[in-house]
């Protein structure tokens, strides 16, 4: 039968014309332009303690990481792979997402999939009143003002040697040395000074009257979600929902911003605006709710800017109160050295983490982990770089620069003081191995923590928290006072035809009860904080660049801070770095960054705070 | 068996010959924004969470791979990420489809993959929405996003298997030529726990294209295959159709169809050793007449055997059993909040992807004349339709009317009367766009009031459009619906009877949702909207809920 059917199904196949049915469905439009982008980075760390850190104790016994630990993969958000996919489909609308692929290489073939800057869309139209700009999903990078959405940019005092070695790669390998010494800063990507928000962004242009505006709906990095773990490998055979499968709660959490701009023959004046709301548990009745209001201005003439911002701002049921900052800029042909002044004024209310204010007087109850809405930022009050700002604080900064030859020296000054006695806590950031120090914790972002529980983790880096002895009868009796000074000197010289970079950093902080107007470099300040960083790239070649870096950190607590049990002495900590390190450019867009950094931290009262090692790394990047 | 093989190696031989070597990659897809943020509102609830945000973003890249001029393989990858889900958490990555289609000798096509199939409403049907009578523009772009994520393609099931289709040319005056498509999906995969076994779903149409009009043949069967777990039960069903469509020579403005068919379905029990099967016919006789362009009425005598299944046109998109995943919860003793328009539109209730061998449960509240669409078994009556009406190309006029009755009572002797009559009307002046629609459907059984039956619903659409310029538009939309009465609803045993009959009552019961939109359009297939929305419920628990949607489609 079978055999049968088949003979007639070919003859009837062969001797009859043949013809093919179209299918049912229709053959989609296609588009033939895609963009594709990116970079392969590759990643490898050697650390080798040899007197290993203490990460806890238990009991009488110390728990300590081990001696030799080898990483393949990095553990901050940047991929082995990274693939930018983009399209124009129309001339007024696009889209943009990235694909980040890594895996750590333990032989088990895990490749993990991500993303960091999400599905973006883009659009724009025109209208006879007014051409608008729209951005949805995210990650976007964006900025409102200071006091409402922007990160803080300071004044470019960094050093170089524990940025991403490869960030920027130029064509001419030691231009990012050069840019540095040349403008203060290197090539910056979109993330600059700019906060991290997805949702929904408008754009309005060439409004009636000169007016721009931005609106913004959705979240920041404040405002983030909690998401179930998801298995990408089995995901698509769960029950499928739409919307919401991916999360484990669907309380809002989410921003309202904008700023309207009116645009002036000298600058410009805006008005600008945030809200927040942020639930903090599952049954919906805790909530963050805060708003803030400001007006900025910006006036230029030939030697003098005049620019500033001026707040409201409340958290839940507190009162309003008042954000202020605003400065004045000269030339040096008006001040013979240019000035850079500011006067900032931030009340204790003030609120908004998705601003430059850092906040240290409002307990938000905000999770510590970033993927749970979380924001890695210094509590208490903390001990910062000039011209940061904080809230429950007021206080007094300085800048100014000049040059002698090839040698460009940068200075600037904070005087600040604590508007009221919230917290008998204080903190300060470590700066000379604290990348180093931040990955023994790799994969979190713990509190609290290490031998005396005085460590916190934030993103590449650490700070350490202080308990002061200044409460009698349960009242704060003391103020605080914060000096901060930076010094930054570069210097570019000739080394085989080939230009060459030096550069020093320096900066002395202190905190204490009483006014000074200079850093207190005695007892009578709680923390004295120093930091001395040399850095030199010497062009070996036009591919082969050699630096190395020496890095000295002392931290001085007088006896109205932590005690140790032991020693009955306070805090005396002295960090070292010695780096060393070669950046050699394998071909166009392909280079090799090996650094290896000695590092040690000492606390001579604290003993069991105390490690030293080396840490070698090894990074080759490729872009495309 | 030699013989099929010669047949398979020639064919492939021919068609590597024939095959360019010409690689081609071509990209398509859909990028999208969705933003939603609800509250809901019911008076004295303390308890229940009231608020919910949500959203994501994602591409569907669509790859068409060319390795031959006769070869394509379409592979759709999806890239998502959560709204709030910052730093990479929360980040998928799935695949939507993969496909290769071709044509061997330039003569048969064939399809491997990720198939949509359609064939009659009595046979292969995805029959649609029982909450839209003519939609508004606002709530279209919604309905556009539930037919993508569930791969509604108009009537179409997708599923997953082989298909080819090929024709004859008869050389022959009267006869034309012969199309034949057939196809092989795979229904269900076998479970070993539950002694589920594989399921393939099989079928197929030829179609003899004569001077007359067309002759077709559709065969549909969903049956498991022996052996591939232990077997306990092993399930059949078939649907054998022909269908006709003739235009009269004489009365070229007349239109004569017809389908009619049998099924049967087969349960095997292999432990108790004894066949079930039920069988039965429908038929479908229609008349047509197209005065012109601007005016069709069709009249239809439908008769559909209460025995009748067809497990491929007669499973219902909507999961009515299911509870939205939004607000699930009404009051403070946590009733399970009964579902409305909004939910259907726009959260997350489970609409089916594919169908199975149960009858499904319906929702008489919103369809119960005809709750599987012409499939629906033990229904006979006529239809009556009025299916354009044009005046001056600005006004489009539409209206279908049944009058249909139960074959064979359920669970009594009365029968069931049904009556449903729908009018649509679109409007178009300038800049202004309206659209309305209303269905009404009424169900009446006399007798004892054990079994008297007297239920009304009725659901209203409307829709305006106004373009403020030539790319932004201002939507409004609402939905009104009504449910008053009684009904007896069946509840099916494993073998498809009914069981039981279920007591449903509706008093007085009303939803309405509006809708106030803002649009704007990139370009032909790109735009962005923004809506708020309201929806109120008067039921047993009343509960009002807003919205606030930010939806932004870009297809490129």
């Amino acid at each position: 039968m079978l055999k049968k059917t088949a003979l007639l199904f070919s003859v009837l196949l062969f001797s009859t014309a043949v013809y093919s049915q179209t299918f049912v469905e229709s053959k989609p439009d296609v588009f033939k332009k895609l963009s594709i982008s990116g970079s392969y980075r590759f990643f490898l760390q050697h650390r080798q303690f040899i007197n290993p850190y203490i990460n806890g104790l238990n009991s009488l016994d110390t728990n300590r990481l081990v001696k030799k630990s080898i990483l393949i993969g990095d553990a901050t958000q940047l991929p082995e792979l990274t693939l930018y996919i983009s399209a124009n489909p129309g001339k007024n609308v696009s889209f943009g997402t990235d694909l980040t692929f890594w895996n750590q290489q333990t032989g088990q073939f895990d490749y993990f999939r991500g993303m960091n800057l999400g599905v973006n869309l883009y659009g724009s139209f025109k209208t006879p009143i007014g051409n608008y700009n729209i951005k949805t999903g995210g990650i976007h990078w964006l900025r409102l003002s200071r006091f409402t959405m922007k990160a803080a940019e300071g004044f470019n005092r960094y050093t170089l040697f524990d940025r991403n070695p490869w960030d920027p790669q130029y064509a001419k390998f030691s231009q990012r040395y050069s840019d540095y010494y040349a403008r203060g800063s290197v090539q910056q990507d979109v993330r600059w000074g700019n906060k991290a928000f997805q949702g929904f962004a408008l754009d309005g242009g060439e409004l009636p009257y000169g007016l721009n505006f931005t609106f913004l709906y959705g979240k920041a990095e404040s405002s983030g979600t909690q998401l179930n773990p998801i298995d990408n490998n089995t995901y698509q055979q769960s029950p499928q929902f739409l919307n919401t499968q991916f999360y484990s709660s669907l309380l809002p959490s989410y921003i309202l911003g904008g700023r309207l701009i009116k645009a002036l023959d000298k600058g410009d004046i805006s008005f600008n605006t945030i809200s927040g709301y942020a639930y903090l548990d599952s049954t919906g009745t805790d909530m963050n709710n805060y708003e803030l209001h400001s007006l900025d201005y910006l006036y230029k003439s030939k030697n003098l800017v005049f620019v500033g911002e001026l707040g409201l701002s409340k958290f839940n049921d507190l009162d309003y109160d008042i954000a202020l900052a605003t400065k004045f800029k000269t030339t040096k042909e008006l001040t013979y050295l240019p000035l850079d002044v500011e006067y900032f004024y931030i009340g204790k209310n003030v609120y908004n983490n998705s601003s430059e204010i850092l906040n240290t007087s409002i307990e938000d109850s905000q999770p510590t982990d970033p993927t749970q809405g979380g924001v890695l930022s210094q509590n208490g009050s903390a001990m910062m770089g000039v011209g940061s700002l904080a809230n429950n604080r007021t206080g007094l900064s300085i800048n100014t620069e000049f040059k002698i030859k090839k040698l460009k020296v940068n200075f600037g000054q904070t005087v600040s003081k604590e508007l009221e006695r919230i917290t008998s806590k204080l903190t300060y950031g470590r700066k000379v191995n604290s990348l180093t120090f931040s990955e023994f914790y790799r994969w979190e972002y713990p509190s609290l923590v290490g031998p005396y529980s005085r460590i916190s983790k934030v993103f590449r880096g650490i700070y350490e928290t202080v308990e002061l002895d200044n409460v009698r009868q349960g009242q704060i009796i003391e103020d605080k006072f914060f000096n901060s000074v930076e010094l930054q000197a570069k210097y570019e010289y000739r080394f085989k035809k080939n230009n060459s970079y030096c550069f020093y950093l320096a900066s002395f902080n202190s905190a204490q009860p009483k006014f000074s107007p200079f850093v207190v470099l005695n007892e009578e300040a709680y923390i004295r904080h120093y930091v001395h960083e040399f850095e030199n790239y010497l062009s070996m070649n036009s591919r082969t660049i050699l630096t190395t870096y020496l890095g000295v950190e002392r931290v001085i607590g007088n006896y109205q801070t932590d005690i140790n049990d032991l020693t009955f002495m306070p805090r005396f900590q002295t960090t070292l770095g010695l780096g060393l390190g070669v950046d050699y450019s394998l071909s166009k867009n392909t280079a090799l960054y090996l650094r290896h950094r000695y590092f040690s931290f000492e606390d001579r009262n604290f003993v069991l705070d105390n490690n030293n090692g080396h840490e070698t790394t090894l990074e080759i990047k490729v872009t495309f | 068996m030699r013989l099929i093989g010669i047949c398979f190696c020639v064919l492939i031989a021919i068609n590597l010959e024939a095959q360019e070597r010409v690689k081609k990659v071509e990209f398509y897809g859909i990028a999208k924004t969705n933003v939603l943020h609800q509250s809901y509102d019911v008076e004295g609830d303390t308890t229940n969470i009231s608020k919910a945000n949500y959203g994501h973003s994602l591409i569907d890249l669509g790859i068409l791979l060319r390795p031959t001029t006769s070869t394509e393989v379409a592979v759709e990858l999806r890239i998502r990420n959560e709204l709030g889900g910052f730093w990479g958490s929360s980040v998928t990555y799935g695949i939507r489809r993969l496909t290769l289609k071709g044509v061997v000798n330039d003569a048969i096509r064939y399809k491997i993959g990720d198939l949509d199939l359609e064939m009659t409403p009595y046979t292969l049907y995805n029959s649609g929405y029982q909450d839209l009578v003519n939609e508004a523009t606002v709530f279209q772009m919604a309905r556009e996003i539930i037919d993508y994520e569930y791969y509604f393609t108009g009537n179409a099931w997708r599923q997953q298997g082989i298909q080819s289709d090929f024709g004859f040319e008869l050389n022959n005056n009267t006869f034309k030529s012969l199309d034949v498509n057939v196809f092989s999906t795979r229904n269900r995969t076998p479970d070993f726990n539950s002694a589920s076994p594989e399921r393939l779903f099989t079928g197929g149409q030829l179609a003899l294209n004569t001077t007359y009009g067309q002759l077709k043949f559709h065969s549909a069967n969903l049956h498991d295959l022996k052996n591939t777990v232990n077997d306990i039960m092993l399930y059949q069903n078939s649907v054998n159709s022909l269908s006709a469509r003739v235009q009269l020579p004489d009365i070229p403005k007349f239109t004569l169809d017809y389908e009619g068919g049998i099924s049967k379905a087969n349960y095997d029990d292999l432990v108790a050793d004894e066949q079930i099967t039920i069988n039965d016919y429908y038929w479908n006789l229609g008349l047509s007449y197209a005065s012109s362009d601007k005016l069709k009425i069709r009249i239809n005598a439908i008769n559909t055997g209460p025995q009748f299944r067809s497990p491929a046109a007669q499973t219902v998109r909507l999961g009515y059993s299911s509870s939205s995943n939004i607000f699930p919860t009404i009051g403070n003793d946590l009733s399970i909040r009964k579902m409305g328009l909004l939910d259907y539109l726009y959260n997350d209730v489970k609409y089916n992807r594919t169908f199975d061998d149960r009858l499904d449960l319906y929702n008489p509240a919103f369809s119960n004349v005809l709750p599987y669409g012409l499939a629906t078994p033990n229904r006979k009556g006529f239809s009556l339709s009025l299916e354009e009406y044009k005046i001056e190309d600005k006004l489009e006029l539409s209206s279908h009317v049944h009058v249909v009755s139960e074959i064979v009572g359920s669970g009594t002797t009365n029968l069931k009367s049904f009556f449903k009559a729908t009018a649509k009307a679109n409007y178009h002046y300038k800049k202004w766009s309206v659209n309305a629609g209303l269905t009404h459907e009424s169900t009446t059984r006399d007798g004892d009031s054990f079994e008297a039956i007297d239920l009304s619903i009725m659901l209203f659409d409307f829709g305006l459009d106004f373009n403020i310029s030539e790319n932004i538009a201002l939507l409004l939309g609402s939905k009104y619906h009504t449910a008053n009465g009684n009904e007896l609803v069946a509840i099916y045993d494993n073998y498809n009877n009914p069981l039981l009959f279920e007591p449903v009552s509706f008093n007085d019961n009303k939803q309405m949702l509006n809708s106030l939109g803002f649009m704007v359009e990139f370009n032909e297939r790109s735009t962005l909207t923004a809506s708020a929305s309201t929806f109120s419920q008067v039921d047993e628990r009343d509960y009002k809920l807003n919205q606030f949607q930010i939806l932004y489609r870009l297809n490129f």
